[in-house]
Parts: structure tokens; C-alpha cells; sequence
């Protein structure tokens, strides 16, 4: 992972399913905001009640859902 | 909001489009509803902002509470998926037509109705178990989560009765600021509904760089 990122990441294979089903386009949108996000450029909203560690971005009509208990950023 | 009210909204509360199509069917239950909160859906009319005050106040209301009971037997007995898809469609073609772009609003409002009434209807066990839960633990959420299922219905309704395009743009604003509130709760629902947060851990896989991604 190049050095100007902020957070390393942990991505779920649950997440890795829904990417491979992505057109390219969406897959270079949601790298795109991956990228931004990884970068510190931008950050989501919390959701409710105990799972509120984990937080929403959007991409287009996708969600991308993460948590981020230390540096790392589970996707 | 005090901890008396939350225990007392009954687990689940109805879709806000499921109450615009009974009024548009009108059904009995729909037209005492209608008659119940006409002073209140004028009010809206009048002042789209005040949308979320009148929420909270119709939730402290037992009489508003026990329609909410009716409604609720009513989505599980005889509520569509279908009906709650057009519904939609007349509401977005009712801003499209003053070009006014819902889209967004709408596409995270149907996904949250569908989604709650095929867990209702499917999964009725597994998702009041862990409705009831959050309730439990989370009261200011699960009220947040009625005043803004609430406030919608009341903005659903109000909208087609609104005369002036200024009207249904304050109308608009309400609607895409609850609706992106709304999309939190239905994501919050959704995980609960899924694995616990450690068997969620432990599905990670070690994905270092985003050059993996790339190849896929």
C-alpha cells in the first residue's frame, strides 16, 4: 500500500464478492472511493444503536460499510 | 423523548408508503386514519419543517399509537410489494413533474419498506427478535428510527395535496434529509440480521493493497 494512504485496510470476502460482480465502471468508482477514504479525504456516517462503529459511504446506488477500531479499516 | 414512549411503539412500526396506498384504496382503517391526522398533515402543508415536532408529538399520542397497532396487522395481512413499488413511482413522478429529482429518497425508501416487509412476512421470528433487542438496548435510536418513519408517512401524504412547486421543495429537503437518516437504520437492521460482529471479524481476509482489487 502506497505511503500517502492513512489507514491500512481489511477487506471482507463478503465485500469481495459484491465487488466481482460490479461492471467496471462501478469497480473504478468504488477504487476510486476506496482510495479517498484510505487517504483520509473523506469518511462515513455512523449507523445506529451497537453498530455504531461502523459507518456508511456512498457509492452511486452501493453502500460500502466499514469499521475502524485502530488504524486499520475492516471494508 | 422519554423511555415510557419507546416501550410503547409497537415493534414494527408501519411502512410510510404502505400508508399512503391505503388512503389511496381507501380502506375503512385508512379513512379514520386520514380523519385523525388531518390537523396534523395540514400543519405540514403549511410548514414542511415543523414535520419532525409533529411526529414527536403524534408518537405521545395512545390514540395515534393503537392506529399504528391496526396498520401494523393490516402491512402483515394484506400489504404488496408491488403496491408499495407504485406507490412510489406516483410520489417520485409527483416531484419529477415539478423538476424536482426524489430519485435518491425514493430508491432508499423502497429499499427500506421492501426489506421490512419481506422480513415480516419471511422472517418474522428472526427479525422481531432482533428488533426487539435493539429496542431494548437502544430506546433513543428506536424512537429516532419512529419519529422518522412518522415524519415520512406524514411528508408522503401532505406531498399530494401540496399546491405550490416552493411547497414541494421544502417538502423535498425533509424528505432527502430523513431518508438519508432512514438508510442508516435500514443498514442497522440489515447487519443485526446477519452474522454477530465477531463472526463478522473473523471473516476478514487479509486484502493488503488495493492492487488485489484491481485484478478482480
Amino acid at each position: 500500500m502506497s505511503s500517502e494512504y492513512k489507514h491500512i485496510s481489511e477487506i471482507s470476502k463478503h465485500f469481495k464478492k459484491s465487488f466481482e460482480s460490479l461492471d467496471k465502471e462501478m469497480k473504478q468508482r468504488t477504487i476510486e472511493k476506496l482510495e479517498e477514504f484510505l487517504k483520509g479525504q473523506i469518511s462515513g456516517d455512523p449507523l445506529k444503536g451497537e453498530y455504531k462503529g461502523f459507518k456508511r459511504i456512498r457509492i452511486g446506488k452501493y453502500r460500502l460499510i466499514y469499521s475502524r477500531p485502530r488504524e486499520t479499516a475492516y471494508i | 423523548m422519554n423511555a415510557l414512549t419507546a416501550s410503547t411503539i409497537p415493534p414494527p412500526t408501519p411502512l410510510p408508503s404502505q400508508i399512503l396506498s391505503g388512503l389511496v384504496t381507501r380502506t375503512r382503517l385508512y379513512t379514520v386514519f386520514l380523519e385523525f391526522l388531518r390537523p396534523w398533515i395540514e400543519r405540514v402543508a403549511d410548514d414542511p419543517s415543523t414535520v419532525e415536532n409533529i411526529a414527536q408529538k403524534l408518537l405521545g399520542d395512545t390514540r395515534f399509537l393503537y392506529l399504528l397497532i391496526m396498520l401494523s396487522q393490516d402491512m402483515m395481512l394484506r400489504v404488496s410489494e408491488d403496491e408499495l413499488r407504485n406507490i412510489y413511482k406516483i410520489v417520485y413522478n409527483r416531484f419529477r413533474e415539478v423538476g424536482i429529482d426524489l430519485e435518491d429518497s425514493i430508491e432508499i425508501m423502497i429499499e427500506h419498506d421492501l426489506w421490512k416487509l419481506r422480513q415480516i412476512k419471511k422472517n418474522f421470528n428472526n427479525f422481531i427478535s432482533i428488533y426487539i433487542d435493539f429496542a431494548v438496548k437502544n430506546p433513543e435510536d428506536t424512537y429516532r428510527y419512529a419519529v422518522i418513519l412518522t415524519a415520512l408517512m406524514l411528508l408522503l401524504i401532505t406531498n399530494i395535496e401540496a399546491e405550490s412547486r416552493e411547497k414541494l421543495k421544502l417538502m423535498a429537503d425533509e424528505i432527502k434529509r430523513l431518508a438519508d437518516e432512514l438508510e442508516l437504520y435500514t443498514l442497522t437492521l440489515m447487519m443485526a440480521l446477519e452474522k454477530s460482529d465477531e463472526e463478522r471479524i473473523k471473516s476478514w481476509q487479509q486484502q493488503k493493497t488495493l492492487k488485489n482489487l484491481k485484478r478482480l
